[in-house]
């Protein structure tokens, strides 16, 4: 009968699953394992055409860069063993060093990389620019390859050593080869950890051992830099849908480690002496308030300055991260504290001035047409938690805000509707952004404005574009400065963006976690476990 | 009998149709965008063009929708959009958990609400029996998340019995597994417990009304021998009727339960996939609980017959 | 009347008078809302968030600063809302599909089959994906509780009209050439009023609790709308350091559940002793 027959399917289903689990951990040595919930579960495999975080992490435990930007914001060769650039500054030699293996055994090829880097620079924003000022890149020999570029310029050097969405992972050339619309879901790299296929559960597990013929640099580790030694056997990233329920599987040692503890419930932490709580201002991030450049009010300049004014961001920092150990406000559009810090033009934004909102709006003829914010209800940790907050403030200085509550993909998803917000459309969303992610103006991709080519809200500023195109190309330090100083100055008095403030991460882990990294992405290198 | 079940069998077809064309159509008319979703936050409005037309969510909603019966027809669920796996391996990959779960729901609850009931029946009027039906009706109004927190609250932080969180396969250990799933089964089995037992009691007491009890009375035989074998007996058909018809509730259950425990199940998948606008995989996972719905059904709408033959077609 | 005597010695019991009390607290609270409360429900003051009870808030405050005792008494409108909402659009379509299968044979295969369909899926999948595809507000979370009911109320109604079809008072009326519609609404549909009002309470008091569960696992009613769902749905997060924000809200929601389920049994066993146990 059809019917006993699906029950025979299922109950077979089960058994397999069931010996798959059974069947795994039967080594004899005693293993060590770290179980860590990241910010957000794995739910599919291509850090190239997703920019998700939790992506990249992925990314860094399974790929290796040929570069990497150590703690002291040095650009260091990682798979490379040496660079040499011409003397005309146009052409860049690479070679990479020995020993590097794909975990399917083959060698690591100098073809290999080439279709790697376009693959990556035709997503990445920072890559893109890269590739526009490239005129040829050729294989040497298996371990050598050649980037000329049609003017001088580093910006090779910067973008693929660059830490963050989205870092250069360098893939077998099949892979390699696959379009950039379709993702890929295959898992061979030739980083320090191996991905355990057999063991994914998309949304609830990931599973790495330790990459037994990885050969790690010599040097110590620094920020990204540096030998990559892996020092337990296995990695397993497990999700965990409720916030307290992690941290009362902390506290139980159910796990070993959490990426990113909720503000909140620290205190419940604190009192343990079985957890370290790590703060992290490297993998910290900054919120930021989008507006839509297309659509009425926003088209007036005079407007979107109205919102800055009506905006305070201690109280969005209070409400997003409680503790004030954990946040800072920051009018710094690349983060502050970083070489390419200014506040230029950003006076208005720290603290709310609803007079000066509602004069400015009166100035703009502002017709009390309602601005749509969209409210992700359930993307819980710094990013959406603000939003009434933001409403509140922005109806204090005269505006009339209509809030939509949705979920975080449907956010995902409307953001990218450049139509009026009755076809669909919107005026404010928010997200935040990794600190790694914004330091410089061609990095940070939220100061983008090439109109509907831009990022999300879609500014025009052609004399941004210029400066950000300047930047790509200089290489003298004090210059690169005037522009990203001048850069902040536009964007804020066009308001390209509005940053809210900026944040700690706290990371969460077992005392018998030691040697936990502070670098600007949560890496499993370096990290041994003794006990429980 | 065989005919009978081919019958029953027959009719689902439309069932299962209407059931396809819902929730397709509610689905299709969603707003989301899995291609946004894949793309990611620093993507542009052309990168997510493109994914989408990858995926195929560019061709019209009604070619879509064939391309998707037939190929479910074939047995062919499709690839997940968001993880690009299979969604067959990715549903059998989450069964384990549910299956467990909603199996010892159902058997605790048979356990406990079988004799609370016939002990509240047989007491009837009593204060027994006014504390059961109180308890009854207090069991199904207290919604199963705060169930789940007091619990945890109590016996996972207050005396460190019980995990607080997660799921250990059978092969981890006896023990081990049905310790991870005490406080779930217990949460989401007060709803059940208190329908049943309320069900249980109200059927014997209307059994006992009947002639055939008297009569059984009146020949001499003893309480107990009444009340099990002759009312319980006589009760079985309701009881079987009630455990059909709560199937679908026990699945609404278990996707609050799993949440709370964070136990990779079914639940947990499809309201992942809800969230994330994974479409093959919601379509899948609600076909396949609403097949599931009607099968049990299906089953007891046989047991019927042999419990109580004198129901005929 | 039997009905009438029963009706009268359930009121007298007590724990029937202090469910009636209970009914007629909420509803107190939803109507005087604005002169209860101490508080804008909506106001958001981030300096204050997470505190415990104090003279100025008295059950203390939520995650953004909100007094949770004023958002509990405005929540009680919006539990009330959903549940007659879901009540009204339940019964209006229940009986119309269930009038149409159980009158006219040539529709009831069909009908009967497609709430077979809707039926067989779950409701809380159901709700949560049509939310997730609508966008969260408190009419769609209506409509998307609602939905899943109006098959239950089909099938009774259905159920009802078949078993009176025969009865020689309709017989009657269908030789005497009565139209259809009043044959319906004249001679058979009043049978259908008793049971009605049971299921009824029952529905309230499920959509009460789905709104909650909706609200729960985050696709619900707006979030910024305070309904006892979304208090709970935002404080669990907190139940470790302020269990009140569970434990309050729960407590007024599952005794409101508690009571109209009580009214429901004493409904039940008032007008038609025959429905006894059919929950």
């Amino acid at each position: 009968m059809l019917r006993s027959h699906d029950v025979l399917k299922f109950a077979g289903g089960a058994a397999l699953s069931l010996s798959l689990t059974m069947g795994f951990g039967v080594g004899a040595r005693a293993e060590t394992t770290i179980t860590a919930v990241m910010q957000a579960p794995l739910r599919s495999l291509d850090p190239v055409i997703t920019t998700a975080y939790v992506i990249r992490n992925y990314g860094y435990m399974i790929y290796d860069t040929l570069l990497s930007v150590d703690a002291k914001g040095e650009i260091k060769p990682q798979m490379l063993e040496k660079w040499e650039v011409s003397a005309d500054g146009k052409t860049y030699t690479f070679t990479l060093r020995d020993g590097l293996k794909w975990h399917d055994g083959k060698p690591v090829t100098a073809a290999d990389c080439i279709a790697s880097i376009k693959r990556w620079a035709s997503q990445d924003k920072m890559g893109q620019v890269m590739q526009s000022l490239t005129t040829a890149t050729e294989k040497v020999d298996d371990k050598t390859f050649k980037m000329t570029f049609s003017t001088a310029t580093n910006i090779v050097l910067r973008a693929l050593s660059k830490p963050s969405s989205l870092a250069a992972f360098m893939m077998p050339e099949r892979v390699a080869n696959t379009s950039p619309a379709e993702a890929i879901t295959e898992s061979i790299g030739s980083g320090p950890f191996k991905f355990v296929a057999s063991e994914y559960k998309p949304g609830v597990q990931a599973v790495f051992v330790k990459n037994q013929d990885y050969v790690p640099r010599a040097e110590a580790p620094s920020g990204m830099a540096g030998g990559r030694v892996v020092k337990v056997d296995k990695v397993r990233w497990v999700a965990m849908p409720d916030a307290m329920t992690g941290v009362n599987a902390l506290k139980n040692g159910e796990i070993d480690f959490i990426e990113q503890a909720p503000y909140d419930l620290l205190p419940l932490m604190k009192s343990d002496s079985n957890i370290q709580l790590i703060a992290s201002k490297a993998q910290g991030g900054q919120p930021v308030m989008r507006l839509n450049h297309l659509l009425p009010p926003f088209n007036n300049k005079l407007v979107r300055q109205a919102a800055v004014a009506a905006i305070d961001q201690k109280a969005i920092m209070q409400a997003d991260i409680g503790d004030p150990a954990y946040y800072s406000t920051c009018a710094a559009l690349f983060g502050c504290g970083t070489t390419y810090a200014s506040t230029a033009g950003a006076d208005d934004l720290v603290k709310a001035d609803p007079d000066k909102a509602k004069a400015l709006l009166k100035e703009a003829k502002y017709d009390d047409t309602p601005v749509m914010i969209m409210h992700p209800t359930d993307f819980a940790n710094a990013g959406g938690s603000f939003v009434p907050v933001i409403a509140q403030q922005l109806r204090q200085g005269g505006f009339k805000v209509q809030v939509q509550a949705m979920d975080w993909q449907t956010v995902v998803t409307r953001r990218a509707v450049q139509k009026p917000v009755a076809e669909g459309g919107w005026n404010i969303f928010t997200t935040y952004l990794s600190l790694a992610d914004i330091s410089d103006p061609l990095s940070n991709y939220t100061v983008a404005a090439n109109g509907t080519k831009a990022w999300f809200g879609w500014p025009t500023s052609p004399k941004i574009e210029e400066l950000r195109q300047k930047f790509a190309t200089s290489a003298d330090a004090g210059e690169l400065k005037t522009i990203a100083n001048e850069v902040q100055k536009l964007a804020m008095d066009d308001v390209v963006v509005v940053p809210l403030g900026e944040f700690s991460v706290v990371a969460a882990a077992r005392t018998s976690l030691k040697g936990i990294l502070d670098a600007p992405v949560p890496v499993f290198w370096n990290i041994e476990k003794t006990g429980n | 009998m065989l005919p009978v079940i081919l019958k029953r069998l027959a009719a689902t077809i439309p069932v299962l149709f209407v059931v396809a064309v819902v929730i397709f159509s509610v689905l299709r008319l969603t707003p989301g965008d899995p291609a946004a979703i894949v793309a990611g936050d620093g993507a542009t409005v052309q990168q997510i063009e493109a994914i989408r037309h990858h995926m195929g969510l560019d061709r019209p909603i009604p070619v879509q929708f064939v391309t998707w019966i037939s190929d479910v027809l074939r047995g062919d669920f499709g690839t997940s959009l968001i993880s690009g796996l299979p969604v067959k391996d990715m549903i059998v990959d989450r069964m384990g958990p549910t299956i467990a779960i909603t199996l010892y729901t159902v058997i605790y609850t048979l356990l406990i609400s079988i004799p609370v009931g016939i002990l509240a029946a047989w007491r009837r009027g009593k204060a027994i029996d006014r504390l059961v039906t109180a308890g009854s009706v207090l069991g199904f109004s207290v919604p199963v998340f705060i169930t789940a927190y007091l619990l945890i609250f109590l016996f996972s932080m207050g005396l460190g019995w019980l995990p607080v969180q997660g799921y250990k396969p059978l092969s981890d250990g006896v023990w081990n597994h049905l310790r991870h799933l005490i406080l779930p089964v217990a949460s989401l089995s007060t709803i059940y417990i208190a329908l049943m037992t309320r069900f249980v009691r109200t059927s014997i007491i209307d059994t006992l009304g009947e002639d055939y009890i008297r009569t059984a009375h009146a020949k001499g035989l003893n309480e107990r021998e009444v009340l099990v074998r002759h009312a319980l007996g006589n009760a079985a058909v309701p009881i079987l009727t009630i455990i059909g018809i709560t199937v679908t509730m026990l699945i609404g259950g278990v996707v609050v339960t799993e949440s709370v425990f964070n136990i990779p199940g079914l639940g947990r998948l499809v309201v992942e996939a809800i969230l994330a606008k994974d479409f093959t995989i919601i379509q899948a996972l609600i076909v396949l609980f609403s097949v599931v719905d009607i099968f049990v059904n299906l089953v007891i709408d046989v047991l019927y017959r042999v419990v109580d033959p004198r129901i005929d077609s | 009347m039997v009905a009438q005597t029963k009706l009268g010695t359930f009121l007298s019991s007590w724990p029937t008078r202090l469910a009636l009390l209970m009914i007629v607290i909420v509803i107190v609270m939803a109507v005087f809302a604005p002169w209860l409360a101490t508080h804008d429900p909506r106001f958001l003051d981030p300096a204050v968030r997470l505190r415990g009870p104090s003279a100025a808030h008295w059950l203390g405050t939520d995650s953004y600063g909100r007094d949770l005792y004023s958002r509990i008494i405005f929540g009680s409108r919006v539990s009330l809302l959903v549940g007659s909402g879901v009540l009204a659009i339940a019964i209006v379509f229940g009986v119309l599909f269930g009038a149409l299968a159980g009158y006219f044979r040539s529709l009831d295969s069909l009908i009967m089959r497609i709430m077979d369909g809707v039926m067989a899926i779950p409701a809380i999948l159901l709700a949560i994906a049509m939310v997730s595809v609508s966008g969260s507000s408190l009419s769609t979370v209506i409509v998307a509780i609602a939905i899943p009911e109006i098959p239950r109320v089909t099938r009774l109604v259905r159920g009802i009209l078949l078993s009176v079809r025969g009865e020689p008072y309709v017989e009657a009326a269908v030789t005497l050439g009565t139209s259809p519609a009043a044959i319906l609404v004249r001679h058979m549909l009043p049978n259908t009023v008793a049971p009605l009002i049971v299921q009824g309470t029952y529905i309230f008091a499920a959509a009460v609790l789905i709104e909650a569960i909706l609200s729960f696992l985050g696709a619900g009613i707006p979030p910024e709308v305070p309904s006892w769902g979304n208090i709970i749905a935002d404080g669990r997060t907190y139940f470790q350091l302020l269990p009140g924000l569970v434990l309050y809200p729960g407590i007024v929601l599952s005794l409101t559940i508690l009571t109209i389920n009580m009214v429901g049994d004493t409904a039940r066993d008032a007008l038609d002793p025959k429905l006894a146990g059919r929950a």
